[in-house]
C-alpha cells in the first residue's frame, strides 16, 4: 500500500486555503490587562454599570486562578500581558446600516472565504451576523426576524437595547468563576452574538455567525448568549475560518444556551481556524467554554461540531439536564493533522427525571497530531431514569499520531441506564482495496471511507453547513444522487 | 500532609531501629526515597487523578501500628487449607507458614532472606502510590521462583489472615515465572474479627518467555479494614498473565494492576468482580501498556453496588508508538441497586500507534425490567428473579476460573454475598 | 487477453504461488479449482493488484501489457473486476453512491463524460431486476448487514454495471443456497459475451453445473497440476482432490 500512503500523505498535506490577511486600520487597545483596560473596554462599548462590575468581579477572580494544563496538551504558558484585549475595525462613524456601507475590503475578505454576504442575504434563509475581530459589522434579515419578536443581534447591541435580558441570563450557565478561560472571557469579552426567541416561536431560518480572527496579536473573546423561551425553536450555526498567522493566537470564547420549557436549541459549529503549519508553528489556541442549560421540562439542546482547525482545541460543549424529560445531544467530528492537538468531548449532567443524552464522537488523527475524547456522564442521586448512550470511535491514519479516549461515567441513581462504546482502529486496508478495485482513486477511496465513518455526525448538520463540513473534510458530498 | 503522615514516619523510625540494614545501602536508599515521598505528599489522595475517587488521606486519622507479637492463630476454619495445595500463611502481616523445601524446580523463600537476589527487580519509587509506604515497611513476604520449564501441578495458596485490631501490615511478594513455566497462585485475604486494620500487599510478577501465570485474588477482609494492593506484571514474549479478582468484603479496597507487555505474543486477561453493600468502597485501576507489537489484552470487570457503597473502575490501555498489530478489549459492566450507591467508571484508551484494534465499553444500569417481568410471568417471585439475574451477571467472571475447587469455593461466597444484596434490593 | 507466465508469489517469507502459467482469451471461461490453501484466492488478488504480496518471478500481461506495476484502480478502470469472496462492509457509504463514483471513475479514464443521474438510475434498476435484488439495497451502506446471498448478488450487480473485460469471481458460490446460486449464476451467464473473459475460482464443482467453463485448472500447493475441460471438474467431484494429488505424485 506504499502508493496509497503516498497519496494519503499528499491529501493530508493540503495547505490551508484561507490564509490571507486583510489590511484594515484597527482601533486597538495596547497589549496588557488590568482594571483600567477592562474599564476602557466597558467604556468604549458604553456599557451600563452592572456590566462593568461583573467584568471586574470576573477579573478579580481570574487573578486567583491558574492556567490549566491537565488536558492532553503541550503548550507554553501564555503571556496574558502580551495580548491586546480590544480590536475593532475602524469605521467612519457609526456602524453601517446596510451592506453597502460595509468596508469593501471586509466584504472581499468574506468573499474569499466563500461567504459573500450579499449573496447570502438573497439566498434563502441564512441571516448572518458577521463578526470581524471583535465587533459585529453587519446583521441581515433583522427586520424579518423582529416581526416575530426574535432578537438576533451583536452582544454589545443587546447590552444597549435589552439590558434586562442580559442581566437576567448572563453568566447563569457559565458563571464568571467557571474556569480560567471562561473567567478571563467574562472580564474582557468584546462582542459576540445574542439571540432571544420568544415563547412559542419557531425561528424560520438558520441563524448564522462567522467568526474571524484577524488583527495580529489580538485575542478573541467572544460571548454568545442564546435564550429559547418556552415552546420555541432555533437552529444556530457558527462557522469559523481564520487567516494565516505565525504567532499563536488565543481564542477563549464562551457560549451559553438556555432552553426553557418545551424549547429546543440546535447549535452547529464548523471550526476551521488556522491549525499552524506542518511543524506546528503558529495556529490558533481554541480554549472555549460552551454549555447549554435545559432549564425547563421537555427541553432539548443539541451540539453538533466539526472541528478541523486550530493548533490546540480545548472544548467540551456540555448540557445541564435540569428539566424533567429534557434531552441533550452531542455530535462531533474532530480531525487533527500535522502537529495539531485536540482535546474535546462533552459533559452531560443528568439532574432532572427521565433525562436522556446521546453522545456520538468521531475522531480522526493523522500526521503527528494528538486527538483526545474526554467526556463526563454524570447522574445525580435524585435523577430518576436517566439514559445515556455514548459512542466514540477513533480512526488512525499514520503511525505517528495518537488517539485517546477518557470517558468518565459517574452514576448515583439506580434507575439510570448508561452505555458507552468506543473503538480505535486504523483506516481499513480491506475497505480501501475494495474501493480501489472498483476503480476509485486512492484519494476518493479514503474520502469515502472517512465520510462514511463520520456520517452519523455529518447528517446532524443543517444542509448549508453539511456542504462546508464535507469540503473541510476533503470529501465530496455523499447522497447527492438517489 | 507532613504532620498527617507523621505517625507513619514515627513508626518507621522505630521499625528501622530494630533492623540492621546498613549492610544493604541500596535498600536504605530506597526507603529514604519512600520516606521523602511520604513526607512530601502523604498517602495518595484525591488531588491526584489516579486517586480521584479514593482518598487514602482518611487513613491519617487512624493510629495503626505495626503488630508486635502474635498469639498462635486458629487456622482450623480457614477454607482451602486442607486442599492439596502449596500453602503459605501470613498472620497479621507476618509469615507464619511456608512449605518445606519441595524440589529444585521451584522455591518459596521469605522475602527478607533473599533481598540480594531480587535487588534488581525492585523498582524505584516514582509517582505517588501505595508503593512508598509499602517500601518503607517492606520486610515480610515471599519470593516464589518457578524455574524454567516447571509446570506446577498444584496451585500455590497464599493466606493473609488478620486477627488483631488497629494494626497495619505491608507485604511484598515477588513471583518469578521462568521460561516455559506454568503456575497458579491464589491470594486469600481474610479476617477473623471485625477489626480495623490497614494492609498493603504488593506482588510483582516477572513473566519470562512463554510462561503462564494465573493469579486468583479473593478479598474478604473485615468490615472495618483498609486493603490496598498492587500487582505489577512484566511480561516477556509469548507470556500469558491471567488475573481473576473477587472483592466481597472490606471497608475500603483499592487494587492497582499494571501489566507491561514487553514482547511479541505477550497477552494478559484481567477479570474482576465486586459485589458491594453497606458503606463499602472498592476501586480497581488497571493499566495495560502495550509496549511491543503483537501484544494482546482483554479485560472484563463487573460490579454490583448496593446500599451506600461506591464501586470504581478505571481501566487504561496504552499503546506505545511503534507497537503495531495490537488487540485490546476492555469491558466495564455495572449494576447499581440502590440510589445511595454510586458507580464511577472510566475506561481509557491512549493510543500512539496506528495498526491497532482497541475497543472498550462501559455500562451502568439496573436489572433489566423485561427479564424480571419474564421471570415473574413464569411464577418466580421478584426477589428470586432479581437474584437470578444478579447471579447470571456475576457468573461470567466466576466462570473464568478453571480450577474447579476454587471456582466452587468462590462461587459459594459470591452467591452468599449476592443473595444478601439481592434481598436488600427488593 | 490475460497471460500469466511462470508466476511466483510470496507473502512475507512464505511462497504461495510457485510457477503459474495460464492464458485466457476473450469469451473464455476458466475455472480454477483446488483445495483450501492452494493459492486460489491469491491469484485473484495478484491479478487485481492487492498489496501484501511479492512477485518474485514471472509476468502478468493484460491485453498485451505488463500490468504488475499498475495500481489496483488503474487495473479496475482498464477492465479487471474482482468479485470478492468476502465483500467488505463499509459503514456510512451507500451502495449506489459508490457504484456511481466507480462508474464515473472508469468513464473519466476512458475519456467519457460522467453519466447522467437519471440514466444511471435507469441502468441500475434494470440490472437490479435481473438479479432479483431489492431496490432498498442500493441505499444501504455497502454490504453492511447484507446476508451472504445479498453480498454475492451485490458483487454481480457491480460487475454488471462496470462491464469489465475480465471478471475474476472468487468463491462466488460459497454460502449460497440453491435458489441464490441459480440467481447469481443467471446473472453471471447473462454477462457472458465473446468479448468478456471470466475466471471462476471455486472449491466445489457445484457452480460449474450452472456456468459451464471452457477450461478447468486444478491448483494445488501453488501450482497448476492438471488442466482439462469441464469433465475434469466432474471427475474431481467424484473422486476428490486426493485423487489428483495421488495421480500427480504417482506420475511424477
Amino acid at each position: 500500500m506504499a502508493n496509497d500512503n503516498q497519496q494519503l500523505d499528499d491529501m493530508l498535506s493540503q495547505e490551508y486555503e484561507h490564509g490571507f490577511i486583510t489590511d484594515i486600520e484597527t482601533d486597538t487597545i495596547p497589549p496588557g490587562l488590568d482594571e483600567t483596560v477592562i474599564g476602557m473596554i466597558s467604556h468604549k462599548k458604553n456599557e451600563p454599570e452592572f456590566m462593568l462590575q461583573w467584568r471586574l468581579q470576573a477579573y478579580q477572580h481570574w487573578l486567583t486562578m491558574k492556567e490549566p494544563h491537565w488536558a492532553q496538551h503541550h503548550f507554553k504558558p501564555i503571556d496574558y500581558q502580551e495580548i491586546s484585549y480590544y480590536s475593532a475595525p475602524k469605521l467612519d462613524k457609526d456602524r453601517p446600516k446596510s451592506l453597502d456601507e460595509v468596508d469593501p475590503e471586509l466584504l472581499a475578505t468574506y468573499a474569499k472565504l466563500g461567504i459573500p454576504l450579499k449573496e447570502q442575504e438573497m439566498l434563502a434563509g441564512v441571516a448572518v451576523d458577521a463578526v470581524f475581530d471583535s465587533v459585529s459589522v453587519a446583521t441581515t434579515f433583522k427586520g424579518k426576524l423582529s416581526e416575530l419578536g426574535i432578537i438576533f443581534c451583536s452582544f454589545s447591541e443587546a447590552v444597549q437595547e435589552h439590558p434586562e435580558l442580559i442581566k437576567q441570563y448572563l453568566g447563569t450557565v457559565v458563571p464568571y468563576t467557571d474556569n480560567f478561560f471562561a473567567t478571563l472571557n467574562s472580564a474582557v469579552f468584546t462582542d459576540g452574538s445574542f439571540v432571544y426567541i420568544p415563547k412559542g416561536v419557531r425561528c424560520p431560518m438558520e441563524l448564522s455567525t462567522y467568526f474571524r480572527i484577524n488583527a495580529a496579536s489580538t485575542g478573541q473573546f467572544e460571548r454568545t448568549l442564546i435564550i429559547a423561551d418556552e415552546g420555541s425553536y432555533v437552529s444556530y450555526l457558527e462557522g469559523c475560518t481564520a487567516p494565516m498567522r505565525d504567532e499563536n493566537q488565543l481564542h477563549a470564547a464562551v457560549v451559553e444556551l438556555i432552553a426553557l420549557k418545551d424549547a429546543q436549541i440546535k447549535y452547529s459549529t464548523v471550526q476551521n481556524w488556522y491549525p499552524g503549519d506542518k511543524d506546528g508553528k503558529g495556529g490558533i489556541y481554541n480554549f472555549v467554554t460552551k454549555r447549554g442549560d435545559c432549564r425547563g421540562s421537555n427541553s432539548k439542546i443539541s451540539w453538533t461540531q466539526v472541528e478541523t482547525g486550530s493548533a490546540i482545541t480545548w472544548k467540551y460543549p456540555s448540557v445541564v439536564l435540569q428539566g424533567d424529560n429534557s434531552v441533550g445531544e452531542f455530535y462531533s467530528v474532530a480531525v487533527t493533522n500535522n502537529m495539531q492537538q485536540a482535546d474535546t468531548g462533552t459533559k452531560m449532567y443528568h439532574l432532572g427525571n427521565n433525562t436522556s443524552s446521546t453522545v456520538i464522537s468521531k475522531g480522526i488523527s493523522a500526521g503527528r497530531s494528538q486527538n483526545s475524547y474526554r467526556g463526563l456522564i454524570k447522574v445525580a442521586k435524585n435523577a430518576k431514569n436517566a439514559r445515556n448512550y455514548t459512542q466514540c470511535d477513533s480512526l488512525l491514519m499514520g503511525d505517528q499520531c495518537g488517539a485517546h479516549t477518557f470517558p468518565y461515567i459517574e452514576a448515583k441513581n439506580a434507575s439510570s441506564h448508561l452505555e458507552h462504546e468506543a473503538t480505535t482502529s486504523k483506516i481499513s486496508e480491506d475497505q480501501l482495496f475494495y474501493l480501489l478495485q472498483r476503480g476509485l482513486s486512492s484519494e476518493d477511496a479514503i474520502s469515502m471511507v472517512v465520510n462514511g465513518f463520520c456520517k452519523r455526525v455529518l447528517k446532524e448538520l443543517p444542509m448549508e453547513f453539511a456542504v462546508e463540513a464535507q469540503k473541510l473534510l476533503g470529501i465530496s458530498l455523499e447522497g447527492s444522487i438517489g | 500532609m507532613i504532620e498527617l503522615a507523621s505517625s507513619y514516619i514515627d513508626h518507621y523510625k522505630s521499625f528501622s531501629n530494630e533492623r540492621e540494614e546498613t549492610k544493604l545501602p541500596w535498600l536504605n536508599n530506597l526507603r529514604q526515597d519512600a520516606l521523602l515521598q511520604l513526607q512530601k505528599v502523604g498517602l495518595p489522595n484525591s488531588h491526584l487523578e489516579d486517586w480521584k475517587y479514593t482518598d487514602l488521606s482518611i487513613l491519617h486519622n487512624h493510629e495503626f501500628s505495626l503488630p508486635c507479637h502474635t498469639e498462635e492463630p486458629d487456622l482450623s476454619n480457614i477454607e482451602l487449607l486442607n486442599e492439596d495445595f502449596y500453602h503459605i500463611v501470613f498472620v497479621n502481616g507476618k509469615l507464619h507458614h511456608i512449605p518445606d523445601e519441595i524440589n529444585s524446580s521451584f522455591t518459596i523463600k521469605p522475602l527478607n532472606q533473599c533481598y540480594s537476589s531480587i535487588k534488581n527487580l525492585i523498582s524505584p519509587i516514582t509517582q505517588p502510590s501505595i508503593r512508598a509506604i509499602n517500601t518503607l515497611f517492606m520486610d515480610q513476604g515471599v519470593v516464589i521462583d518457578i524455574k524454567e520449564g516447571t509446570i506446577l501441578e498444584k496451585p500455590i495458596h497464599l493466606v493473609y489472615l488478620t486477627t488483631e485490631n488497629q494494626i497495619m501490615s505491608h507485604l511484598r511478594n515477588v513471583i518469578l515465572s521462568g521460561k516455559n513455566s506454568q503456575c497458579q497462585i491464589i491470594e486469600n485475604h481474610i479476617a477473623q474479627n471485625n477489626h480495623a486494620y490497614f494492609s498493603t500487599v504488593i506482588t510483582d510478577i516477572h513473566s519470562a518467555e512463554n510462561s503462564l501465570t494465573a493469579l486468583f485474588k479473593v478479598t474478604r477482609e473485615s468490615e472495618n479494614s483498609y486493603h490496598v494492593s498492587q500487582n505489577n506484571v512484566i511480561q516477556a514474549a509469548n507470556s500469558q498473565f491471567d488475573y481473576h479478582s473477587f472483592d466481597l468484603s472490606g471497608k475500603l479496597i483499592r487494587h492497582d494492576i499494571n501489566s507491561e507487555l514487553n514482547g511479541a505474543g505477550a497477552n494478559c486477561n484481567l477479570y474482576g468482580l465486586f459485589a458491594l453493600d453497606g458503606k463499602q468502597h472498592v476501586d480497581t485501576h488497571s493499566r495495560v501498556a502495550h509496549n511491543h507489537s503483537h501484544t494482546y489484552s482483554n479485560e472484563i470487570f463487573k460490579g454490583i453496588a448496593d446500599g451506600r457503597s461506591k464501586g470504581i473502575f478505571n481501566g487504561k490501555v496504552i499503546v506505545k508508538q511503534d507497537a503495531q498489530q495490537i488487540n485490546a478489549a476492555q469491558q466495564s459492566k455495572n449494576i447499581l441497586l440502590s440510589n445511595r450507591a454510586e458507580i464511577d467508571t472510566k475506561p481509557e484508551l491512549e493510543i500512539y500507534a496506528d495498526d491497532v484494534k482497541c475497543s472498550h465499553g462501559a455500562t451502568v444500569g439496573n436489572l433489566n425490567e423485561d427479564s424480571l417481568f419474564y421471570l415473574q410471568s413464569r411464577g418466580v417471585d421478584l426477589t428470586a428473579a432479581k437474584n437470578m439475574l444478579i447471579h447470571g451477571f456475576a457468573k461470567e467472571i466466576v466462570n473464568t476460573i478453571d480450577l474447579e475447587i476454587l471456582r466452587k469455593n468462590i462461587n459459594a461466597h459470591v452467591v452468599e454475598k449476592l443473595n444478601l444484596t439481592g434481598r436488600r434490593a427488593s | 487477453m490475460l497471460e500469466i507466465k511462470d508466476l511466483h508469489v510470496k507473502v512475507g517469507e512464505k511462497p504461495i504461488l510457485k510457477g503459474i502459467n495460464i492464458q485466457v482469451q476473450p469469451g473464455e471461461i476458466h475455472a480454477i479449482m483446488g483445495p483450501n490453501g492452494s493459492g486460489k484466492s491469491t491469484l485473484g488478488n495478484i491479478i487485481s493488484g492487492r498489496g501484501g504480496y511479492e512477485i518474485t518471478d514471472g509476468t502478468i500481461y493484460f491485453e498485451g501489457k505488463d500490468i504488475h506495476e499498475d495500481l489496483p484502480e488503474q487495473r479496475a478502470r482498464n477492465g479487471i473486476f474482482l468479485a470478492f469472496q468476502y465483500p467488505v462492509e463499509i459503514p456510512g457509504v451507500t451502495n449506489i453512491y459508490m457504484l456511481k463514483a466507480a462508474l464515473n471513475a472508469k468513464r473519466r479514464a476512458q475519456g467519457l463524460d460522467e453519466i447522467d443521474a437519471m440514466d444511471f438510475i435507469t441502468l441500475v434498476k434494470d440490472k437490479l431486476k435481473a438479479l432479483k435484488m431489492d431496490e432498498s439495497l442500493l441505499y444501504r451502506d455497502i454490504n453492511s448487514g447484507f446476508s451472504g446471498g445479498e453480498k454475492k448478488r451485490n458483487e454481480i450487480l457491480q460487475m454488471a454495471i462496470l462491464e469489465p473485460k475480465l471478471a475474476i469471481l472468487d468463491e462466488t458460490d460459497s454460502g449460497l443456497d440453491i435458489d441464490a446460486l441459480r440467481t447469481v449464476s443467471d446473472g453471471i451467464n447473462a454477462l457472458r459475451s465473446p468479448k468478456r473473459a471470466m475466471i471462476l475460482v471455486t472449491h466445489y464443482q457445484r457452480l460449474l453445473d450452472y456456468i459451464k467453463p471452457d477450461f478447468v485448472h486444478v491448483l494445488s500447493k501453488g501450482k497448476i497440476i492438471k488442466s482439462g475441460d469441464h469433465s475434469l471438474a466432474l471427475e474431481l467431484e467424484k473422486s476428490g482432490y486426493e485423487w489428483i494429488n495421488d495421480e500427480t505424485t504417482q506420475s511424477s
